[in-house]
């Protein structure tokens, strides 16, 4: 019986081609893109679960710069000595992933996301080593941990363990331990990790010492959950060693809430986004809704023809269940079949999705024995659900009607296929108008005026040892070349402005503190990036009293509250140096777009020390290839033992969006998904419908019907319910792109074009669709249609 | 076997009630071979119908071998389809997707046969119609007369006590007509009863009693006379 039914419905299968494949098509790809965003989401939500103490570490927080995740140095140690309900402490300096230097055997290599901490960080965070014990690695004087990545490419297959390497041509490090790769699911990423007291050598500065410097982002794991009175124990003893400090407040964050809900978003570590993950999770649901939809729709308008076959079985004796059989046979050889192409689909684009979503989600964690039975069993549920409702519909046919394949279905029942043609409809339209919308934020983004010159392309690269004077070095070399337009030195770019600064400002007699963004700049940086100058004066060296100056953009005038003569203020807080504000310059954008703006100082401090050892390289866009080219063979030539690295500020800013790029390819692609699996419903039904209309057609035209009018006929009912979804969709997309914008502090409008766009490309491919197949029946020759009467 | 009585089939519309079948008593004994006649509308096919189960009336009572039919459930009735009626109709109404053979054993599956056994009785029904040459033949690969064939084969392959034919003839030509009546005679004259509906007067002088219905009502119900058969050759 089992075998001869598989036959039949394969039979049945070939005969409706059409349909069959309709379906089948669209229900792989709805099995696809469930499977890839499940397990996304699933990868998403099992971040940073594989630490061991995952419920009980804990982030340092502070209210200074408003809201830092930075700490300074001498807080671990403190809370080491003073407050026992905290088990291990650990700091972590993240400022130097951009790369330091290492030299293992023969080359001087650049390796990035380098970071150091405490000897306590992992027993606070669980990472897998494959040799040397981890958990006293780090205790061990000038040693480093790496991962195993980071051991091949600097030792080749030899076990590292034990070897040294030489750090920044300084220090020499040993390997203490080599752990695994850092799992893709981790917030905390990194290819190494030195022991903090390094990086006092390197930095010829104590950290232990200074509470002035919140540079360190610092992790412990508690003893007991009462975090509110381990942060009043923590704050009673930093009052005591530092009481002047009377604005800081510590507080203490669960880690487990920082992937997701970070407090405060200068810190180092990986963030996803729950709502990018609800999205994601709704419109998958929306898309495997349609499929079904569909699938169910199809079939209730195939019913007709199966009616004879069915009364015929139970002339001949079948049971109800029989029947049903019959029905659910079928309805689970194409589930069947379209989860197994799902399944190799879905595997086929994993690595397209994990660019997309900067995951590393490995095969194995979409194919497993858990995986594939979920899969069988939704399946086997779908089939069944898929098949009750024709079966319910044909049970309830009287016999002999059955015979003489006369559907007898109450009056609604025509309408409910228009229903669900229109509900996926409002779901295309939705997706339509979502990705119009993310498009026009993409390119406002794209298109935006930063406020200073990015028309032209700058190179990037650091110059650590005696800047001023390699500076020169290389400039002479470079300015010979046309392509090379300018070049000037600074602290930072944008893109990788991150350093702040707490001082004193006096204005009018009166001294209030404030908390900056600060770039220091030597003359002449400002002028060749195009900031563009509202009041005063750019930096000019021969004035001495421009040294110790700053130039302020206009936010920082309003906050400081100097709007009505900034150029009076004085900056203090800088040892015995007053500085002046010599100038300000109009707002430019230094983070994403998604940032409100927020107050920065350029300051030129000859007498500092020099902290300008970025070297910024204006080229013409067009020629930025051979510029790279020109730049590194010089460059090469006049320091042969540094290794070459560069940066270009177009990648940097390009970074901040990476994510909302990507997301805007998934939904495009969801949006192109749901418009295929729409139109495909569309046809099935509108087969269906001129199949059963070809004798009122037939009619039509004997009686003179042009080919026209018969076309509006069939047009008008569709068009009537995709006007409908567009009125309920339209206030949905609207709603959901609201919510998208506000993450943004720059954002386009949401104008009523992009709707009006969205229905029309409905309304347009539903007409087409429509159309196409209805200029077919319309123009067959009316004997055709009522031969068979 | 059968016995009807009053079985009254109506539509109410509005104020008025139209009788489809207004049949006060019929009596149809084992082995008789009975045809339904009258003109078009007259009820012939509900008649038939209700025999058969395929519907019920608004009124009435009617005996199916000393069990009241109507009271019958679901599964009773399923096993009354199985096992005691075969039905043959004027459009053939074979499964378009099964072949020959495939159509012929559908009775047999659902009555639990095993399958050594179907196939035997398959290749019974096969051999009896000259049809094993086509048994792998799907129904839109034969002619008229061919598929009607098959439907009688599928419909007696079950060894029913009971064959309801409604206008077997209908879609066929005289020739091929007169092939199938004949058939139907014979298998009457092996024990099985046979209640046919026709139009054709000819045809209908192949069965041994005649009742004819106009106007839902039974006009009369009279013995064929030995005159009248036709010479069987």
């Amino acid at each position: 019986m089992k075998k001869q039914s598989i036959i039949h419905t394969f039979r049945l299968l070939t005969r409706n081609k059409i349909s069959v494949l309709i379906n089948f098509f669209g229900l792989s790809l709805g099995v696809a893109a469930v499977l890839l965003i499940a397990v996304y989401v699933h990868n998403e939500l099992s971040t940073d679960k594989f630490h061991t103490n995952y419920e009980n570490i804990y982030s340092f927080g502070a209210t200074d710069f408003n809201g830092t995740a930075f700490m300074p140095g001498p807080l671990a140690d403190l809370v080491i000595e003073k407050i026992p309900d905290i088990e291990f402490i650990s700091r972590t300096d993240f400022s130097y992933s951009w790369g330091l230097e290492v030299k293992s055997q023969e080359e001087n290599l650049i390796i990035k996301d380098l970071i150091f901490a405490d000897s306590t960080f992992f027993r606070i965070f669980t990472f897998q080593s494959l040799s040397g014990n981890i958990e006293n690695a780090l205790a061990q004087p000038n040693s480093i941990v790496i991962t195993n990545s980071l051991s091949h490419q600097l030792f080749g297959n030899d076990d590292a363990l034990g070897k040294k390497i030489l750090l920044q041509n300084k220090e020499y490090l040993t390997v203490s331990a080599v752990i695994e790769d850092v799992p893709a699911n981790s917030s905390i990423d990194f290819k190494g990790v030195i022991a903090m007291p390094v990086l006092k050598k390197i930095e010829d500065d104590d950290y232990s010492k200074s509470w002035g410097n919140f540079n360190y982002e610092t992790f412990g794991t508690l003893k007991s959950d009462d975090v509110k009175n381990i942060e009043a124990k923590v704050n009673e003893a930093f009052k005591k060693v530092q009481p002047e400090r009377t604005a800081t407040v510590f507080s203490l964050h669960p880690f487990r809430d920082i992937y997701f809900h970070n407090q405060y978003n200068d810190d180092s570590l990986k963030h996803g986004n729950y709502q990018t993950l609800l999205f994601l999770g709704i419109s998958v649901f929306l898309i495997i809704i349609l499929a079904v939809i569909n699938y169910v729709n199809l079939s209730v308008a195939n019913i007709s023809g199966r009616l004879k076959s069915v009364g015929i079985r139970k002339i001949s004796g079948a049971h109800k269940s029989h029947i049903f059989h019959q029905f659910f046979s079928e309805a689970l050889v194409i589930v069947m079949a379209s989860g197994l192409i799902g399944l190799l689909l879905a595997k086929g684009f994993l690595p397209e999705l994990n660019y997309l979503t900067s995951s590393g989600i490995s095969v194995v964690q979409l194919i497993n024995f858990k995986v594939i039975t979920l899969i069988l069993l939704s399946l086997i549920v779908l089939a069944a659900l898929v098949s009750f409702i024709p079966f319910v519909i044909t049970d309830n046919q009287n016999l002999q009607s059955v015979l003489k394949n006369q559907l007898h279905l109450s009056g609604q029942k025509p309408k409910l296929k228009y229903v669900f043609v229109a509900f996926q409809f409002v779901i295309t339209i939705v997706l339509i108008s979502v990705s119009i919308s993310i498009n026009k934020q993409i390119r406002y983004i794209a298109t935006k005026d930063l406020g200073f010159n990015k028309e032209d392309a700058t190179i990037l690269l650091y110059l650590d040892e005696d800047p001023a004077q390699n500076f020169t070095l290389l400039k002479n070399e470079l300015t010979q070349y046309p392509e090379i337009k300018a070049m000037a030195r600074s602290h930072s770019s944008p893109g990788t402005i991150v350093m702040q600064w707490g001082k004193e400002l006096i204005f009018q007699g009166e001294t209030k503190s404030i908390n900056f963004f600060t770039v220091p700049v030597t003359p002449g940086y400002l002028e060749m990036m195009g900031y563009r100058i509202k009041d005063g004066r750019f930096f000019n060296d021969s004035i001495t009293t421009d040294r110790g100056g700053f130039i302020l953009n206009e936010t920082a005038v309003k906050e400081f509250g100097i709007e009505a003569a900034p150029m009076e203020a004085r900056i203090t807080g800088m040892g015995d140096d007053v500085g002046r504000i010599i100038g300000v310059v109009e707002d430019f954008h230094f983070q994403s777009l998604r940032e409100p703006m927020k107050p920065l100082a350029f300051c030129f401090l000859p007498q500092w020390g020099d902290m300008c050892s970025l070297i910024n390289i204006k080229v013409t866009s067009k020629n930025l290839p051979e510029a790279k080219e020109i730049v590194r063979s010089e460059f090469n030539q006049l320091f042969p033992e540094k290794p070459f690295e560069y940066l270009t500020i177009n990648d940097l800013l390009a970074d901040y969006y990476k994510k909302d790029n990507n997301l805007n390819k998934i939904i495009a692609v969801f949006s192109l998904l749901s418009i295929m699996i729409g139109c495909m419903g569309l046809l099935g039904i509108i087969n269906i419908t001129i199949v059963s209309k070809t004798k009122e057609i037939g009619i039509r035209k004997v009686n003179g019907a042009r080919i026209s009018e018969v076309l509006i006929m069939l047009n008008k009912d569709f068009v009537k319910w995709v006007a409908i979804a567009f009125v309920i969709a339209t206030p949905v997309a609207w709603y959901a792109m609201n919510q998208w914008l506000e993450n943004f502090a720059y954002k386009t409008e949401l104008s009523w074009w992009i709707f009006a766009l969205a229905g029309l490309m409905a309304l347009s491919i539903a007409m087409l669709t429509v159309s196409w197949q209805s200029w077919q029946a319309a123009r067959r020759n009316p004997v055709e249609a009522l031969r068979n009467e | 076997m059968i016995d009807l009585k009053n079985i009254f089939k109506y539509y109410d519309n509005k104020f008025q009630r139209t009788y489809v079948l207004k049949v006060n008593n019929l009596t149809i004994n084992e082995g008789e071979f009975v045809t339904v006649m009258g003109p078009s509308g007259a009820g012939k096919s509900t008649l038939l119908n209700i025999i058969g189960m395929l519907d019920t009336p608004n009124e009435g009572e009617y005996t199916f071998m000393d069990q009241p039919a109507f009271q019958l459930k679901e599964k009773k009735k399923v096993e009354f389809h199985r096992n005691y009626v075969g039905f043959i109709f004027q459009a053939f109404h074979l499964i378009d997707e099964m072949t020959v053979a495939e159509n012929i054993e559908t009775p047999l599956i659902y009555k639990g046969v095993k399958s050594k056994e179907r196939q035997a009785m398959v290749a019974e029904m096969l051999d009896r119609f000259n049809m094993v040459a086509k048994k792998d033949l799907f129904p839109s690969q034969l002619s008229g007369g061919q598929q009607q064939l098959v439907g009688i084969a599928r419909a007696i392959v079950g060894k029913p006590k009971l064959l309801l034919a409604d206008e077997p003839t209908g879609n066929l030509h005289s020739e091929q007509g007169k092939e199938i009546m004949k058939l139907l005679q014979k298998l009457n004259e092996e024990g099985i009863t046979v209640i046919q509906v026709t139009h054709n007067e000819e045809f209908a002088a192949y069965g041994k009693r005649i009742v004819r219905l106009v106007d839902g009502r039974i006009e009369s119900d009279e013995i064929v006379s030995k005159i009248k058969q036709p010479q069987l050759t």
